[in-house]
């Protein structure tokens, strides 16, 4: 039964992955208009890399190089969405402290994706955690810095803020559970709750996806 | 087995459950946060705004008492005077002519008598120290008996409830309130019966103006700027102007002012 819903919700996060896509392009010349300007490239990577795998979850083909894919993907995300927020922030104090932690988590990122000797799986898992948290301390600090400047906009038809609150989202769906995770997996891995629950970062991603629809969505109401 | 695997996919769910209320909690506290912050801060720029507009509006009254007070003085002491004096001097030229030229100048001073009376008027109402010296109902009266010369209109005044003392800022700018509105039914509306009532109730004054014209549209913007000073000046005491007209019943001017504790006597 477990199989079928890792089945369903790794779908699911191809789906989600598409159904952005898919708004992206439909909105592509609002999105130009109202801050979410390049937005469209990420959606545009995300699809083309959501394709292998959803071939395979559903048993098309077989990729060989799927980690490295994964860490390019996570890179990009990475690279992407930091200097998204990097941009967006809403304050110059706020934008110079997070230039500072993504000169950090970014060289960081690098070393563990080229420089790591580890096991494939695990310096997989080591580059997603970076990623989670990395964009999580970025999102926190956007937060703690918009209710620090002037309350102007509003921001439930903001596109940069449901952006950001699909990476929290993501983030702290994924970050906590990844760890505890992979802890008791390397003591018990044959525990089918600690694969399920190992698919939280799915999720995660539906989430982000779903958010990202919303913020692509605003763009609307701002016309 | 079946059962195990049923258990953990329980757990599994518990657990997203779990997450998403945590983070639709967290947006949900966001977005309450940030919104009472962008209604107290819109709130305090509008405040400041009506402060300020408040004392443009006060500078503006004060500018306009002291030309009106200097006009009054002008009136009194000048032109009043030289009328005065004129009058003084027809007086005395009146034993050197013959009859006829004497009923002449009889008439000529009569006039004077009456120039002088309706400038002596004109000068109350325009000075601040009548209202000071006897009161907002004095001075109404005093302004509907400058009116009332006319033979124009017929004039009632209906005091109801115990009269209370405003301070002079409000009593001065509740009398310009009725002026101005009795200015209006005078260059407008075509009335013959005018109703001025002064309701005092423990805690607000009520003053309406009435009258039986041919009305007007209040929705519909108009050129002068009668209707919004007073609305202005009722907002500067912390009372509030209400407007009803039609053309089959007239038109209806009611200022509302707060009385406080200490006005009362």
């Amino acid at each position: 039964m477990e199989m079928k819903i890792v089945q369903i919700i790794l779908n699911l996060q191809c789906l989600a992955i598409f159904l952005s896509f898919f708004f992206s392009i439909k909105l592509y010349r609002l999105n130009w208009k109202n801050g979410m300007k390049y937005f469209s490239i990420y959606h545009f990577v995300a699809f083309i890399m959501a394709i292998p795998f959803f071939l395979m979850f559903n048993g098309f083909s077989k990729f060989s190089h799927l980690h490295e894919i994964n860490n390019y993907t996570l890179l990009f995300g990475f690279l992407f969405l930091a200097l998204f927020m990097i941009f967006n922030m809403p304050n110059k104090k706020g934008r110079q402290l997070l230039i500072t932690l993504f000169i950090i988590l970014f060289s960081l990122l690098i070393f563990n994706i080229f420089k790591n000797d580890l096991d494939k799986s695990v310096q997989n898992s080591q580059a997603f955690a970076i990623n989670c948290f990395g964009l999580l301390i970025f999102s926190i600090i956007y937060f703690l810095k918009l209710f620090k400047v002037i309350p102007e906009k509003r921001i439930t038809t903001d596109p940069t803020f449901w952006v950001v609150i699909g990476v929290f989202s993501f983030s702290i769906i994924s970050s906590p559970l990844l760890i505890v995770t992979g802890f008791f997996y390397k003591i018990d891995p044959v525990n089918r709750f600690l694969i399920l629950v190992g698919l939280m970062p799915s999720l995660g991603f539906i989430t982000l996806h779903f958010f990202l629809i919303k913020a692509i969505l605003c763009t609307k109401k701002l016309q | 087995m079946h059962e195990k695997a049923s258990v953990e996919v329980l757990y599994f769910l518990i657990v997203f459950f779990l997450f998403s209320i945590l983070i639709v909690g967290i947006i949900m506290y966001i977005i309450l946060k940030y919104q009472q912050r962008r209604d107290l801060y819109y709130k305090n720029i509008s405040d400041l705004k009506s402060e300020h507009e408040n004392e443009i509006l006060k500078a503006q009254i004060k500018v306009q008492e002291q030309t009106f007070q200097h006009i009054a003085n002008e009136i009194h002491d000048n032109i009043g005077q030289k009328l005065s004096f004129a009058k003084l001097q027809l007086n005395v030229m009146q034993d050197f002519y013959n009859k006829h030229q004497q009923v002449i100048i009889q008439e000529i001073a009569e006039v004077i008598t009456e120039s002088l009376s309706d400038l002596r008027n004109l000068s109350r109402s325009l000075s601040l120290d009548f209202i000071a010296n006897n009161g907002f109902i004095k001075a109404v009266e005093n302004e509907i008996e400058k009116l009332n010369k006319s033979g124009l209109y017929q004039f009632k005044l209906i005091v109801q409830g115990d009269s209370q003392f405003l301070d002079l800022d409000q009593e001065l700018m509740l009398f310009r309130i009725v002026q101005e509105s009795l200015n209006n039914v005078v260059k407008h509306a075509q009335a013959k019966q005018i109703l001025i009532k002064l309701h005092y109730t423990a805690n607000i004054l009520l003053v309406s103006i009435e009258d039986d014209g041919i009305g007007f549209d209040v929705n519909k913007k108009s050129n002068g700027s009668g209707l919004t000073n007073i609305s202005k000046r009722a907002q500067s005491i912390g009372g509030s102007a209400t407007i009803h007209s039609s053309t089959t019943t007239g038109t209806i001017v009611q200022i509302k002012i707060p009385l406080y504790e200490s006005q009362k006597v």
